[in-house]
């Protein structure tokens, strides 16, 4: 378990290393499913398989073709380049992320998680599917129409924002 | 057949939250930014199903991750909405050049 835990993190972090410095723009959504895709196997790993599978569904399948449908709408160049022109504050950008980042390690590595710990899901263990959908229809319930809520208020803003601009109809 | 330790995939949140900020600050494209911060939330993900793997009876881990899913999913809607609507006007999507509110 602990290989696939790696492969699975190998690629994340290149990929996402990658889209630092990625200038086409097609490439770099496509880095970002490689990284979605692997993510949704660390959820797996973790025992959380129906969140992996809804996440390739809704993420790759959903957000990324979003994002690769506004990259392409938005394309200035007419041949194929997507071009993205150079970032200027590289070295503050990544400072900014050290600095975030290394306290975290350090905090990390200070606690010791398995202390309390005596069973945890492993990979093949029960599936989470019933007991979610239990949860959520139980615990959850409010979330869950909220959630349904501001699908709904988001759908209504998107195409809102997506029609063309109307006249006024002062009279 | 090894048992992962919750400080792994802690590790790697990090690092993917860290690197995420990263694309965001570093990026002068939106679609770039909005990518960035995707990683972000999926970072903060990754920490929930971690320390959700001892939750065996609530999944609460499991159930907040499903609803940052959702409204990570909502957000990339509205944002793309947003980002066609800022090309149509302005006819660019580098961040540098949507200064219009400056003097």
């Amino acid at each position: 378990m602990i290989i696939l835990f790696y492969i699975f993190s190998i690629f994340i972090i290149a990929s996402s290393t990658a889209l630092l410095f990625i200038k086409n723009l097609i490439h770099a959504a496509l880095m970002l499913i490689i990284a979605l895709v692997c993510i949704a196997g660390i959820f797996v790993l973790a025992g959380a398989d129906f969140l992996g599978m809804a996440q390739i569904m809704i993420y790759v399948g959903g957000v990324l073709v979003l994002v690769l449908f506004g990259i392409m709408l938005t394309n200035r160049t007419p041949e194929l380049q997507y071009p993205s022109s150079a970032s200027r504050n590289k070295v503050f950008g990544i400072l900014m992320a050290i600095f975030i980042l290394v306290p975290l390690l350090l905090l990390i590595h200070k606690i010791d998680f398995d202390h309390l710990v005596h069973q945890q899901r492993e990979v093949i263990g029960a599936s989470t599917l019933q007991q979610i959908g239990l949860l959520m229809m139980t615990k959850n319930i409010i979330a869950f129409e909220l959630a349904g809520i501001l699908l709904m208020v988001a759908l209504m803003g998107a195409s809102l924002l997506a029609l063309p601009t109307m006249k006024s109809i002062k009279k | 057949m090894g048992h992962i330790p919750t400080s792994y995939f802690l590790y790697l949140a990090a690092f993917v939250f860290a690197i995420g900020l990263a694309i965001v600050i570093v990026r002068r494209h939106a679609i770039m930014v909005l990518m960035g911060i995707e990683l972000m939330l999926n970072a903060a993900n990754i920490n929930l199903v971690a320390f959700s793997r001892t939750d065996h009876q609530l999944l609460q881990g499991q159930m907040l991750a499903i609803f940052v899913l959702v409204v990570a999913a909502a957000e990339a809607s509205i944002a793309l909405a947003l980002i066609i609507n800022v090309y149509k006007h302005f006819n660019t999507l580098q961040l540098d050049e949507l200064n219009h509110l400056k003097d």
